[in-house]
């Protein structure tokens, strides 16, 4: 009979409670992870969490929870400023990790925490796993293959609101007034909160990145949520070029700010030699690339026509995990990665979406901003 | 009433029969082609008689010399221009010039230059500034449609390899002074920076996707055609006062789903296609609700680029003394921004423009 998971969550907020609690309170994901206890920093918030959704136990931090429940793995929803802190103590206490985007903020922090996973023998998922949807996958194996020819060029965009228009931060009580403002704070903006869903998809199609550079602006300086003001710490609008180890050249732009683009977000266009790929549905509660298409892929008629045209499809429930009430759920993909962390600790395997991909996209990112800063393309030293 | 302004063509290749000749009926009653001069004999003399040019060359020196026309209509390959505008202006004529103007913005300022001593009308291709789609688009902005725009991208593409459909030899268009960043990054270059303001610093990466190709069919299939400038770039560009961009062209792209240019505002966004006039442009407003919806552009050309209209505006500014909005100032500032691009791609750094 196989072991149930023992997982503990820190960070109630947005997407803990619209969608790693609600999706861990299922049945059927209870059968291999059983939420044992949360903690948040602040306390009516934990415990309305866990009265909310049946959780045994609440606490004030993630060191009481360690010390006060019997735990497997530790799940991080935490702000991303705090992500490195909360992993290192989850590790430190002999605990598999499953980190929410971005892993880390800068690289240092990604090779200390990596450093620290092998040392301690445990696992680490780090979100976004796009390797776990299959289209991901084969838009790789197409690439690859060299359908395309040489992928010359491509561009990816994630355009889109503000964090404070959210329902979650608008409501009443504890557990529908989430502060937004971290977002705009330093450790933050849109390159690991948004653009990296973008960035994740495109190195998981094309491969590492080998240089970087971008630049940056503030779109909407002043943010206002309920009673507070901010003036915004990092911009708000990032375009960011990447020189692929492939030799593609790609542009991701990523925003907080209304006004979106024409394309399907999240989406990618890949230009090759033979043809174009174009991933044309988005699946807009996940991420994941939902359909694609490759036209060209031969030799080129008339002016703006292409010869030959191929669509690939999948729905999302090609996602083993994404069944029943979990396709009505919001932040599914989450549910998806910490289901993967459960199979590789079950399995006692590596697990895909592991903490190298994921520390490459920290250093691109980081070095996105280093570029946009100093005028320097930037090279990267990283490769997964 | 007016005298028709009278118009020498120089250059009588695929540009000039797809793009120009076939849609100059619609200025014929402000102006007329009295000459017409090309390298070969041959397609000079069928030209001439397919649209009633009285006057045939084959060398542009003998026709600056001998032409009563006003002004010029140089449609001659990229690597020509410089030659070519210059003996236009030095001759007393005004000039219509296919994009680039130059291939430096040295020459581009020579140019500008000689115009001004003279007094002598420039106009500049690409005539983006005054096709309706980027005036419709540009109203749009003006009256706060989508809020303020501080954020855009555009793409120019085309001319794949291999080649098809056109009769000339298209070498130019991707020898050393060619290359897709002039051929087909002027489109977006010209509107983001006719719309958001001149790029005060720029950046770049480039790369060749390929070393040469061979022509599919035609006159001159079999052909093989290098490519001695790199075929694709990536681009960024600070308009200053908070405004950024940024711009893709490149010889690699065969087809794409994303629009041609996009400007993205606080309250919603404009996409269009910068090429075809035919095409609707896309508004896409976020209050009261989030809609995106089709927006008709009344064109006068069937479908494509609708080139004339640099050729009008060139008859309008003569006949009206007015100075052009597709001016020479703009083409060597977007010159001087490919340049730019050059250098930064090379040297991994952004640089700033003179401005």
């Amino acid at each position: 009979m196989s072991k149930i998971l023992k997982a503990g969550l820190i960070g109630c907020g947005s997407v803990a409670l619209r969608g790693v609690l609600p999706h861990l309170s299922q049945p059927d994901a209870q059968e291999k992870v059983r939420l044992v206890a949360v903690a948040d920093v602040v306390p009516e918030r934990a415990q309305q969490s866990a009265e909310k959704f049946g959780v045994p136990a609440w606490f004030n931090s993630l060191e009481a929870m360690l010390a006060g429940a019997d735990l497997d793995m530790v799940l991080i929803t935490t702000p991303i400023p705090l992500h490195f802190a909360n992993a290192m103590t989850a590790i430190a206490a002999g605990k598999h990790v499953y980190v929410q985007k971005s892993m880390t903020v800068t690289l240092a922090e990604a090779d200390a925490l990596l450093a620290a996973r092998d040392q301690a023998g445990i696992k680490l998922v780090a979100a976004p796993g796009f390797d776990l949807f299959p289209i991901t996958l084969q838009m790789r194996e197409l690439v690859q293959s060299g359908m395309l020819g040489k992928v010359a060029a491509g561009h990816t965009y994630a355009i889109g609101f503000g964090h404070e228009f959210e329902g979650i931060r608008n409501g009443e009580g504890v557990l529908s007034t989430i502060n937004p403002m971290w977002y705009y704070r330093k450790g933050a903006g849109p390159l690991p909160d948004v653009t990296i869903y973008s960035l994740q998809l495109a190195t998981s199609v094309l491969g590492p990145v080998r240089r970087v550079t971008a630049f940056a602006n503030k779109l909407m300086p002043e943010r206002t949520w309920r009673d507070e003001k901010i003036s915004i710490e990092v911009p708000d609008n990032n375009m960011v070029l990447m020189e692929f180890e492939s030799g593609a050249l790609v542009t991701a732009i990523g925003a907080d700010c209304s006004g979106s683009q024409k394309f399907a977000w999240g989406a990618m266009e890949l230009f090759g030699t033979h043809g174009t790929l174009t991933v044309t549905d988005v699946d807009g509660g996940t991420g994941y690339p939902l359909a694609f298409e490759v036209r060209g892929g031969g030799g080129w008629g008339t002016f703006g026509q292409s010869v030959g045209h191929r669509t690939f499809a999948e729905p999302l429930t090609a996602q083993p995990y994404l069944t029943g009430k979990h396709l009505e759920l919001e932040e599914a993909h989450l549910y998806c990665d910490i289901m993967e962390l459960a199979d590789a600790i079950l399995e006692d395997r590596a697990p895909r979406a592991g903490g190298e991909q994921a520390r490459h996209i920290v250093e691109l990112i980081e070095k996105a901003h280093l570029a946009a800063e100093t005028g320097q393309a930037q090279t990267l030293t990283t490769r997964f | 009433m007016t005298t028709k302004i009278k118009l020498a063509l120089l250059g009588c290749g695929d540009v000039a029969h797809r793009d120009y000749l076939p849609e100059f009926h619609r200025i014929a009653e402000t102006a007329e082609i009295v000459a017409v001069c090309g390298r070969g004999e041959a397609r000079a003399k069928l030209t001439a008689e397919r649209y009633g040019i009285r006057h045939v060359y084959t060398d542009y020196q003998t026709m600056l010399a001998e032409t009563e026309a006003d002004a010029v209509v140089n449609l001659t390959p990229m690597q020509m221009h410089y030659e070519t505008n210059l003996a236009c202006l030095q001759a007393g004529k005004h000039v219509y010039t296919e994009k680039t103007v130059t291939s430096t913005a040295q020459q581009a300022r020579h140019l500008a230059d000689e115009a001004k001593q003279r007094n002598l009308t420039l106009v500049c291709a690409p005539c983006i500034m005054v096709w309706p789609q980027i005036l419709l688009a540009k109203k749009l902005v003006d009256e706060g449609a989508i809020g303020e725009v501080h954020s855009a991208r555009g793409l120019g593409y085309g001319g794949v390899p291999p080649w098809a459909g056109f009769t000339s030899d298209p070498s130019p268009f991707f020898a050393t002074g060619g290359g897709p960043q002039r051929d087909m990054g002027v489109y977006p270059l010209h509107a983001l920076t006719g719309i958001l303001g001149p790029a005060q610093r720029v950046t770049a990466m480039n790369a060749r996707a390929q070393a040469s190709f061979v022509i599919g069919d035609g006159p001159f299939v079999g052909k093989t055609v290098p490519l001695e400038e790199a075929d694709t770039w990536l681009m960024l560009l600070d308009h200053g006062h908070g405004t950024i961009s940024t711009v893709e062209a490149n010889n690699s792209v065969q087809d794409t789903k994303a629009a041609q240019l996009e400007l993205f505002g606080l309250k919603g966004s404009i996409a269009l296609n910068l090429i075809d006039g035919a095409a609707p442009i896309h508004l896409l407003q976020t209050s009261p609700k989030w809609e995106w919806r089709d927006i008709e552009v009344p064109h006068a050309r069937a479908g494509g680029p609708d080139h004339i209209l640099g050729v009008e505006h060139l008859v309008n500014c003569l006949q009206n003394h007015t100075s052009p909005v597709l001016s020479i100032e703009h083409a060597t500032h977007v010159v001087e921004i490919i340049e730019m691009a050059g250098i930064a791609a090379a040297q991994g750094q952004t640089m700033n423009m003179n401005l």
